[in-house]
């Protein structure tokens, strides 16, 4: 048995065989193979070798054509590679030796050849890493094609194991067949973390090494409560954990939570409203079950990410819809296309790599860059708006010219679709998310241009702070907490309190008691958080008055550190919920 | 000995395994104190060599030496720079 330690991102326990996801999302279901069938293995990769072979022969053939015999060359070079007599002799003998399944074996020697490579001092080696890589991408997909189709098709309940998930990867999971899911990199506010927490799958991740102690097929224990990984837990720890998992399976569970008809108000008598941040269409009904006063943030990368295609305005329409029908008259705010380059790429454009995607050509400013694709989605939320309260927000805006270039696109959509006849409602609130710094700074010229803010706090903390949640080494310096920010929110505030237009957070924060108050003391009086948080937030609100959070407000402002700030926030929550979990 | 102007790199190494399988020769490049098999192009690519890079040859069997004219011609004829775009 071994136990592992990583960050809590989705609570739960799940009991299950380990799916061992390797860093380019190909599956080697098993790493290990019984000796009995180790000439079966062996005989699986000659074939898989003899297949790449042919393979790259033929690509060399169709593009000595196109692109000349230099290039088409490689090919016959990456061919003369998979015939490569030493290559052979050193892989089957990770097989017969090691017994490790052919997959397996290819992945460990490629990857041995590629650090070799990487060792050469004066990097003149390094340029065939490419050659070598593709070769494992060509050959696994062989050999992993044989044994099954793609994720998504596992049908048998499994935990998904890896070096870290892309949102994609994670937006593939089925909850009925993905049962939990733990990865080595990663941090709290990672978007596998945000997913994990939708689609209710428990998750830790940030926990470091420990695929090599992972086989496929190995009993895995994913406490998603405690951020804790089992790998082959003794019988005493499996009871135990059985039980647990039993125990949140009861159908007392949360659709019966106390809070679920109180509204959230303080003690003074202060409403403060909730609202869910949802992905998927089918998170409407459960947002609802919680308690939720409407959906603060309905994402819509769901529609782009993995599709051939770029999603048809009927398809995007009846998504909205669905969601805005469920939702009945409570509000629906929906994001326009929140992705990077790094994530997607329209089907009508040609892609590029950026160096640095995080200040690139993301979220709005790819809409912007590539209107046909913005135009759809905005006909789609107006056609869906009739069906509901709809709201529109456009996220990562950094200047007032991006916001009114959004807002004349949208009056065109408008006129385009009066003149076609089709009815829409004429007064859909226009928001924007405030997560760039220069945004906040300039919040009281945008407040002139819209409706409501929505401070989307994840990726403000990231701008301000220089800091990528991901990357755990400079992940202490991202902080919610830090004193930048919240002088940032209480900017904010202020701009849309004085030109009256609503403001709301929906970052991670806002679905932290230990921020309940704070938030509450600057001003906001609608906070927007996954859903299951919820019923905490609302048994949070019924503690405070505003008194005494617009004292802490204050003072949490004049602190100098983020350590500082939650120091002085923990104590706040233990002294008014001393029961609550900090 | 041989000196590539261009390094040894992907399609040398592969037109040279090539060759030396058609052979009945054993051939073998070394570089320093690293010495690589010919029949294997892996093999050929780990010796590190890049453009002007001294390479000593050694061949043994019948017809060594076409095999070591073979050889050298690869290598200093070797083709166009090695940008090639990333494969896949």
């Amino acid at each position: 048995m071994e136990i592992r330690r990583g960050i809590a991102v989705s609570e739960g326990v799940a009991i299950g065989p380990a799916l061992v996801l390797d860093t380019e999302g190909v599956r080697i279901e098993a790493r290990f193979v019984p000796a009995k069938q180790v000439d079966g293995e062996v005989e699986r990769l000659h074939a898989a070798l003899g297949t790449a072979a042919a393979a790259a022969r033929v690509r060399q053939q169709s593009l000595t054509a196109a692109l000349g015999q230099d290039i088409a060359d490689i090919f016959d070079a990456h061919g003369g590679l998979y015939e490569d007599p030493k290559i052979h002799a050193a892989i089957e003998a990770l097989i017969r030796g090691q017994l490790f399944s052919a997959e397996y074996a290819v992945s460990r020697y490629i990857r041995g050849y590629v650090k070799r490579l990487d060792a050469d001092a004066s990097g003149w080696a390094a340029r065939f890493r490419a050659d070598f890589l593709d070769l494992e991408k060509q050959l696994l997909a062989t050999l992993v094609g044989e044994r099954g189709g793609p994720l998504v098709t596992t049908g048998s309940p499994v935990i998904v194991v890896a070096h870290d998930l892309t949102p994609s990867e994670t937006a593939q999971f089925d909850p009925k067949t993905v049962h939990a899911m733990a990865t080595e990199s990663g941090g709290a506010t990672s978007h596998t973390a945000i997913l994990a927490g939708a689609l209710e799958i428990p998750a830790v991740v940030g926990v470091g090494k420990f695929l090599t102690d992972v086989s496929g097929g190995d009993t895995v224990i994913v406490d998603g409560t405690q951020g804790l990984v089992i790998i082959d837990p003794d019988d005493a720890t499996l009871r135990k954990y059985e039980l647990l998992r039993r125990a949140q399976l009861s159908p007392s569970g949360v659709h019966r939570l106390p809070t679920r008809n109180i509204p959230a108000v303080t003690r003074d008598g202060v409403r403060v409203y909730l609202h869910g941040n949802i992905e998927f269409p089918a998170e409407a009904r459960p947002c609802l079950d919680r308690g939720a006063d409407g959906v603060g943030l309905y994402r819509t990368e769901f529609l782009y990410v993995n599709k051939a295609h770029d999603p048809t305005e009927e398809e995007q329409y009846e998504a909205y819809r669905a969601v805005l029908t469920e939702l009945g008259s409570r509000p629906v705010v929906i994001r326009t296309l929140d992705l990077g380059g790094d994530k997607f790429v329209p089907a009508t454009s040609v892609a590029t790599t950026e160096k640095n995607p995080f200040l690139g050509l993301r979220s709005v400013r790819l809409c912007l860059r590539n209107l046909p694709l913005f135009k759809t989605q905005l006909r789609a939320i107006l056609r869906a708006s009739v069906h509901g309260d709809a709201r529109v927000m456009f996220p990562m805006i950094s200047t007032v010219m991006e916001l009114r270039q959004c807002r004349s696109i949208w009056r065109e959509v408008q006129e385009d679709l009066e003149e076609a006849g089709i009815p829409y409602k004429h007064d859909v609130p226009i928001g924007t998310m405030i997560e760039v710094p220069s945004a906040a700074l300039v919040a009281d010229v945008l407040a002139k241009q819209v409706n409501f803010f929505s401070i989307g706090t994840n990726d403000l903390v990231q701008y301000t702070l220089a800091a990528d949640r991901n990357n755990e080494t400079v992940a202490g310096l991202y902080n919610a907490a830090d004193p930048a920010v919240l002088k940032l929110i209480a900017m904010v505030v202020k701009a849309a309190a004085d030109a009256k237009v609503e403001v709301t957070v929906c970052g991670e924060m806002s679905g932290e008691p230990m921020f309940t108050a704070l938030l509450l003391g600057l001003g906001i009086r609608t906070l927007s958080a996954t859903p299951r948080k919820i019923p905490e937030l609302k048994r949070t609100i019924r503690a405070l008055s505003m008194p005494d959070v617009q004292k802490l407000a204050a003072e949490a402002l004049r602190l100098e550190t983020a350590r500082e700030v939650n120091a002085f926030l923990t104590a706040h929550l233990k002294r008014t919920l001393p029961d609550a979990e900090v | 000995m041989a000196n590539p102007p261009l390094g040894l790199h992907l399609r040398p190494a592969n037109a040279i395994a090539k060759l030396v399988r058609r052979t009945k020769c054993v051939v073998t490049v070394a570089l320093g104190d690293k010495v690589a098999d010919g029949r294997s192009p892996s093999d050929l690519l780990m010796l590190f060599a890049p453009p002007g890079t001294e390479l000593i040859l050694e061949v043994v069997g019948d017809d060594a030496a076409e095999a070591v004219e073979a050889v050298i011609a690869i290598l200093t004829a070797a083709g166009e720079a090695d940008e090639h775009p990333p494969a896949s």
